[in-house]
């Protein structure tokens, strides 16, 4: 009898290594050889470069497991642009200073990959993480309130402290402070902006 | 076709009690553990229900916030799948005939780090150490997993090679044993080099899911299929050419794509990279198709008395929805049709259909079919398996209905301008609480087939007469 296990196990290892070939090292070689693009109004190189606590705040993004219910990832579809998530596709060449890409694969809550520039606020950001339901009633976006602290106030008001409306309910006398965390996270959802264009995916004008 | 006896080539048994002494082995080790897991992992999920549908509540507690249950629910369901498929590929091989339990200490070891790197996993998830992004196993807890799986590669494959000739069941055992040592090392070496960053990363995670759903989970169902059809017809010969074409498409078409690539929006993959995704989807799910019309014609005329095998109905289930996925995932293979639903509940809809639809149906079919043979004992109650069937099968086919509904009104409504994505959100409300519901059955389900597998373990008498099962040798 044909002993048939050894040429199977040479052909699928065979062809393991040709599809790692073609899907891990090819584009291994292709993504590597990406270079910034020098935009043509401002003349500064884009994608832009991540500030140090934006690179925290995609930390807590991961922690939070945020990307289960976000995508970041704009496509030329009809739904990305009634959504008005951006006004061009994402390319691999965005995601150049991003310590991981959070792709995501279900949008139960919009697609972030250009919120910082739909939503400029940070002030406006730390209500919805703290508070979602108070921005916008019926959200299934969880509250992250233990990312803020609530502190006695001393003297005078923190400039920091949130401004909340009256139906949060926050014991007399105590304030809500972002924490270092609160920050970072909002200062990475501010870096998430894709409005400038790269040859391979122009900026789409109405 | 009809031979009076199967194959000897494999089916033959030259140590009888050695099989026995390893199955009972097997089953206890990797068997209870599996079920454990699953309880778990029942719990887990019915916490995310909680988070989902109340995001008030725990919301001060950080390491319970909906992204960290939610992934701790899905490592502990890995945790069951990944053993109770274990268990029965060790246990196909076992029945060849060839002695898995020389190495008792490596099974020992092995056994131990799979666990340890789920328990790590899911201290690692709840305390945020999350890594890669989105990747399912935390960091520490693939290098675990690798570890635990790599002690056991010398033993798997020396047995796999002395073997003298494969059944088609034991091909697709094979196919799971072998590569994933491979990219397992590859997606460990991506990621301790750093290389798991920007799109780069993502699209090695993309390949790397791939690989551990198609090419390590999936092949083992399918082996189990397999071997259940030829438990449920001995006399019959299977169809050996047609299953091993169809094996050889299915691996090749798996190895040379990644399906999971197709919906990345990042053109600067070349458009016949895309192509070849698309072919080989198309592939896939024909081989699929094909393995279960082989099946069909062989159990047909067998199919007014296997009405009387008590693990049947989840076989029919659990091969069903295999169907229903391979022509849904043939049609996904179209970048037109995926851009479509991308995004949408249908992402979780097929997830169910894999997980719940196949993977465990066909091992909850295994699991009543066989332990009574391989233990030689007998269920303690017919009834409550029946029970556990139809609270299985409900639950996932109204989630699935549920999330297909979903899917339809995300997909719609977000791309009409007038209709505010706030009110897609509250309107598909109701239809995730049927998931949250079907999840509060499942958890029975696994409640009763844990106890049962507990009396069974026990050797608890029953009762003769509530004992009909099915006998087919
Ligand atoms: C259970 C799913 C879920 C999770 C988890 C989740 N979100 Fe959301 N998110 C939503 C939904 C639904 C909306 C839309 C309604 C709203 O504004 O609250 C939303 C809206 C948003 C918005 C406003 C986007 C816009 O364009 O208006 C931001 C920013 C946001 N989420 C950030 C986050 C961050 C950061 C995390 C992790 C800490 C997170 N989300 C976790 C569901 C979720």
């Amino acid at each position: 009898m044909k002993n048939n296990s050894i040429p199977s196990f040479v052909t699928i290892i065979f062809f393991f290594l040709l599809g790692w070939l073609l899907l891990i090292w090819t584009p291994y070689l292709q993504f590597g050889s990406q270079k910034l693009h020098e935009d043509q109004e401002s003349g500064d190189l884009v994608p832009r470069p991540l500030s140090g606590l934006a690179i925290r705040g995609s930390k807590i993004y991961e922690e939070n497991g945020c990307a289960t219910c976000h995508t970041q990832q704009a496509r030329n579809s009809n739904e990305d642009k009634v959504q008005g998530y951006s006004k061009r596709a994402s390319v691999a060449r965005d995601f150049f200073y991003q310590p991981a890409t959070f792709a995501g694969m279900n949008r139960f809550g919009p697609d972030l990959t250009n919120v910082g520039s739909r939503k400029k606020s940070a002030e406006w950001h730390h209500q919805h993480l703290f508070a979602p339901q108070t921005l916008s009633p019926g959200s299934i976006m969880p509250s992250y309130q233990f990312l803020y602290e609530k502190r006695k106030i001393v003297g005078q008001h923190s400039g920091e402290a949130l401004k909340l409306p009256s139906s949060v309910l926050i014991e007399e006398g105590y304030e809500v402070i972002p924490s270092e965390q609160a920050k970072a996270l909002v200062a990475y959802l501010l870096s998430l902006d894709q409005s400038y264009s790269l040859p391979e995916s122009p900026l789409i004008e109405e | 076709m009809i031979l009076s006896k199967t194959d000897p080539s494999y089916e033959f048994l030259p140590r009888e009690g050695n099989i026995k002494t390893e199955n009972e082995f097997l089953t206890l080790s990797f068997g209870s553990l599996s079920l454990l897991w699953l309880l778990l992992s029942g719990l887990f999920l019915l916490v995310e229900s909680i988070k989902l549908h109340a995001p008030e509540v725990f919301n001060q507690l950080s390491w319970l916030s909906y992204g960290k249950i939610h992934h701790a629910a899905q490592l502990s369901f890995l945790g069951a799948l990944t053993q109770g498929l274990l268990w029965m590929g060790f246990s196909f091989i076992a029945s060849a005939g060839q002695l898995l339990k020389r190495s008792n200490s490596l099974f020992f070891i092995s056994l131990s780090l799979l666990n340890i790197s789920f328990i790590v996993g899911i201290i690692e998830l709840l305390s945020g150490n999350r890594g890669h992004g989105t990747l399912i196993f935390p960091p520490y807890s693939l290098i675990l997993f690798s570890l635990g799986f790599f002690f056991l590669v010398p033993l798997l494959w020396n047995t796999l090679f002395k073997i003298q000739k494969l059944s088609p069941s034991l091909m697709f055992v094979a196919l799971s044993f072998w590569t994933a040592p491979f990219s397992l090392a590859t997606i460990i070496s991506l990621s301790c080099g750093g290389y798991l960053q920007g799109a780069y990363g993502a699209w090695a995670l993309a390949w790397f899911s791939h690989h551990f759903i198609s090419l390590f989970l999936l092949p083992l169902g399918i082996a189990t299929v397999l071997n259940l059809a030829q438990k449920y017809s001995p006399k019959l010969n299977q169809n050996e050419a047609s299953l091993r074409f169809a094996f050889w498409i299915y691996t090749i078409s798996n190895l040379m794509s990644s399906r999971d690539l197709i919906g990345t929006p990042l053109p600067f993959i070349p458009a016949w990279l895309r192509s070849i995704e698309t072919v080989g989807s198309l592939f896939l799910s024909f081989s699929v198709l094909i393995i279960l019309h082989t099946l069909f014609l062989q159990l047909k005329p067998l199919l007014s008395d296997l009405k009387k095998e008590i693990s049947f109905p989840f076989f029919v289930f659990a091969t069903t929805s295999l169907a229903l996925l391979g022509v849904l995932k043939s049609l996904l293979a179209f970048q037109e049709v995926n851009q479509w639903v991308q995004f949408s509940t249908m992402t979780n809809a097929l997830q169910t259909l894999l997980y719940f639809g196949f993977l465990m149906m066909i091992f909850f079919a295994w699991i009543y079919h066989q332990l009574p043979y391989l233990l030689e004992r007998v269920w303690a109650s017919s009834s409550l398996i029946q029970t556990h069937f139809w609270l299985s099968a409900l639950s996932t086919g109204i989630t699935i209905l549920a999330l297909f509904v979903a899917s339809g009104l995300q997909t719609y409504r977000n791309a009409t301008s007038e209709i505010p994505f706030l009110s897609t959100v509250i309107v598909i409300r109701p239809l995730l609480w049927i998931q949250s519901l079907s999840r509060v059955f499942q958890f029975s389900g696994a409640l009763m087939i844990s106890f049962l597998f507990l009396l069974l373990l026990l050797n608890w008498k029953p009762n003769p007469k509530n004992s009909l099962f099915y006998n087919p040798r």
